[in-house]
């Protein structure tokens, strides 16, 4: 008996060890679909602008289809968020194809999933280019993962769109001539959200977020962006990737007396603390604000669980009321799906968008003078004015500011009453500013 | 800083609670079947699963709380009738690489159904609020937990302590041959505990739903500190596995103040210390 106790104890010590050293099995925090913070004024939201016309009876497109491989994770934990992407990407594809393809030729989707696993992603791009030969690669959910794309991608001479979070691939260090980056960075994103935060919600701020390189990455964004306020974090916390009891970590952030919790936590850890957060009454006691709002989190935790929730997003499909282009997009992604798309689909959709205008414009698929193109591109797929820095090859994009509906409030909102979970209640337009500058990030002035 | 130890002693009772449910489930399989069930953390996991599908077929959570510890109880019947007697007498790796394997199966089967990414599950109207004293607040669904859990503990005890059958359970334990010399069906009784282990787990599973969620892969890191629990207090031992888990709870949530950055390692280091010092646990027996 006593012999296999002691097997057994050795086992759990090791477990033990690989536990706390690993966190949980979840393999890699999804990074944040939406969020920009910029240092600029919060506005009103932008106003609409007229859309293209559709060209009438456009030419079917013929000849060698130009291929697109999207790679994200459509399995594993965070298999919801990559779903919506390869919705957005089919949406954009379809719309290219129906618009006359591109340069009279249709354009080829070839999906792959990366199980939210790195060397998967890499697995995948390596044999989308050698043995399916795409003219480019888009998606990712997860920093790790689009991190092995870009590596493949880049060593191969393809071009790769990156839509999920990281500040990994706009420094000279990290990025490439083939690569951009589609979405916000960390350092973005909390320059983007963290003035209006202290000016409309607090400046005793806690902050708790993940263990784990982007959440440190945001900490130091979050600490940069409030300087000029002359505001410090008041207290903070780190938790692994994971963690759903937050029984013992509520009290400790009720002790700090906050104004304002600004919180980094995501999907399914996100809906855990959402759900204790209420039983404790945190919410009558501080702001709560998220780092980001998606539709699909939001779907996860409910309306119940996240009252007065704030958040920022690059995207919410409520923004139609207002954006002519998000009208755009999200009525032909409801058409074709039923539902709203969220903040993945869009920044999938805009990717590939991107793609095909600066394939139009380069009037080739040759990778090196379509990353010319994209260098400086301005365009509006739905998210409002945005374009590519050409230094760094980084979206800026503006981000809104969200504050989550009682479900009543929401039962009057059309066509999706479901899905409304949240209010666009401010539009921070992205500057420059809100992103460190190119000779910062070891570019050439 | 008193009301910060009091909602930290309060977390850890609860977390604990938890745990022991688990250890006791594991500790009445070891003692009795000799088997250390990995897939322990499958069934606190289809607790939940089960759970849900009850309130989303119409019924609620009071009657989820009923539904969920019978259906584990009669999968248990099952599984042990069709896969874990057959390795009786088997070396304990063929047991925990069955066990091991099975959990597996079960993750995947949920994902399969019901998709990787979690599930939304509220607790009822009733549960929800909270109890203020002073600065601490204590919501009304982690005070039902500990309640449940202890009333649960309490009549497994009565089970064991006061009935004839828990007499055979505790006689088998400490020697089956002379269960089965006195004419009694030991394997029965051994499908009896296995069930009551697993019913015991998806009761857990669908007490901690309503504040962490329901996924696929919760049951893996509690499944962990259940083992440890189980090692802390004694293989086997009733009021160890109670202890154990209580101990645990209270040592984590307080490390989680005192010293967050080891607060994940501590229990690890607990046990390291107690099977040194106290090999057989804290109330485990030789």
């Amino acid at each position: 008996m006593q012999t296999k106790l002691n097997l057994l104890a050795a086992l759990l010590l090791l477990m033990g060890v690989v536990l706390a050293a690993c966190g949980p099995a979840a393999p890699t925090a999804p990074t944040p679909a939406p969020t920009e913070v910029s240092e600029a004024e919060p506005t009103e939201l932008p106003e609409a602008t007229v859309p293209s016309e559709e060209p009438t009876g456009p030419p079917q497109p013929s000849g060698e289809p130009i291929k697109i491989g999207g790679i994200t994770s459509t399995s594993g934990f965070v298999g919801a968020f990559g779903q919506e992407q390869v919705k957005g990407g089919q949406l954009a594809v379809e719309q290219i194809n129906d618009a006359g393809g591109l340069l009279g030729r249709p354009v080829d989707m070839i999906e792959r999933d990366d199980k939210a696993q790195p060397a998967e992603a890499a697995k995948q791009a390596e044999d989308l280019i050698a043995n399916e030969h795409v003219d480019m690669l888009v998606g990712c959910v997860s920093g790790a993962n689009t991190l092995a794309i870009h590596e493949v991608a880049n060593r191969a001479g393809v071009i790769y769109l990156s839509t999920c979070q990281t500040g990994s691939l706009n420094t000279a260090e990290g990025g490439g001539p083939y690569t951009f980056h589609m979405a916000y960075t960390p350092w973005m994103n909390t320059h983007l959200y963290g003035q209006w935060m202290a000016e409309n919600l607090g400046d005793n701020i806690f902050f708790l977020y993940y263990d784990f390189v982007v959440g440190h990455e945001t900490r130091e964004g979050l600490v940069d962006a409030l300087e000029p306020l002359g505001i410090e974090i008041a207290a903070e916390l780190a938790v692994p990737i994971g963690t759903t009891d937050y029984t013992s970590i509520i009290p400790q952030i009720r002790a700090a007396n906050p104004e304002v919790l600004n919180y980094f936590l995501s999907t399914d850890d996100r809906a855990a603390f959402l759900k204790q957060a209420t039983s404790f009454g945190l919410q009558d006691e501080m702001k709560l604000m998220a780092l980001a709002a998606d539709l699909s989190w939001d779907q996860i935790a409910g309306f119940a669980n996240s009252q007065g929730d704030y958040a920022p997003a690059n995207f919410y499909w409520e923004l139609r009321e207002t954006l002519p282009s998000a009208k755009t997009f999200v009525d032909a992604f409801g058409e074709q799906h039923g539902t709203p798309p969220s903040g993945y689909a869009a920044y999938q959709y805009q990717a590939v968008m991107a793609y095909a205008d600066a394939v139009r414009e380069a009037g080739t698929v040759s990778a090196d003078e379509v990353a010319a193109a994209l260098e400086g591109l301005e365009f509006d797929y739905g998210s409002g004015p945005s374009f590519i820095r050409e230094c760094d090859h980084q979206l800026f994009q503006p981000i809104y500011i969200t504050l989550m509906r009682t479900e009543a409030d929401a039962a009057a909102i059309q066509p999706w009453p479901q899905y409304a979970f949240r209010e666009v209640i401010a539009a921070v337009e992205a500057t420059e500013s809100v992103e460190r500058s190119c000779a910062d990030l070891g570019f050439a002035e | 800083m008193g009301s910060l130890i009091a909602g930290q002693l309060f977390a850890g009772l609860v977390s604990g609670a938890i745990l022991v449910l688990l250890a006791l489930g594991l500790a009445l399989i070891f003692g009795h079947l000799r088997l250390v069930n990995f897939a322990h953390g499958s069934f606190y996991m289809l607790g939940a699963y089960v759970g849900y599908e009850t309130v989303r077929r119409g019924g609620n959570f009071w009657v989820a709380l009923v539904v969920v510890p019978v259906v584990l109880g009669l999968l248990g019947v099952v599984i042990e009738r069709t896969l874990v007697k057959r390795l009786y007498g088997r070396t304990l790796q063929d047991l925990l690489l069955l066990t091991y394997g099975m959990s597996f199966v079960m993750i995947e089967l949920v994902k399969i159904t019901y998709g990787a990414s979690g599930i939304p599950f509220d607790a009822p109207e009733a549960l929800r609020g909270a109890q203020r004293i002073g600065d601490a607040v204590f919501p009304n669904y982690l005070i039902f937990t500990a309640v449940a859990a202890a009333a649960t503990v309490g009549l497994i005890y009565l089970l064991l302590e006061r009935t004839d059958i828990g007499l055979i359970i505790r006689a088998g334990s400490r020697d089956d041959v002379m269960v089965r010399a006195l004419g009694i069906d030991f394997d029965r009784t051994r499908t009896l505990v296995f069930s009551i282990g697993t019913a015991l787990a998806g009761f857990a599973g669908l007490l901690v739903a309503p504040r962490m969620g329901v996924s696929p892969d919760m049951g893996f890191a509690v499944m962990i500190f259940a083992l440890v629990t189980v090692v802390v207090g004694g293989l086997g031992s009733f009021w160890g596995a109670v202890a154990g888990g209580l101990l645990i709870g209270a040592v984590q949530t307080l490390a989680a103040v005192l010293a967050p950055e080891l607060s994940r390692l501590v229990v690890f280091v607990l046990m390291g210390v107690v099977v040194f010092l106290r090999p057989r646990g804290l109330m485990g027996t030789d």
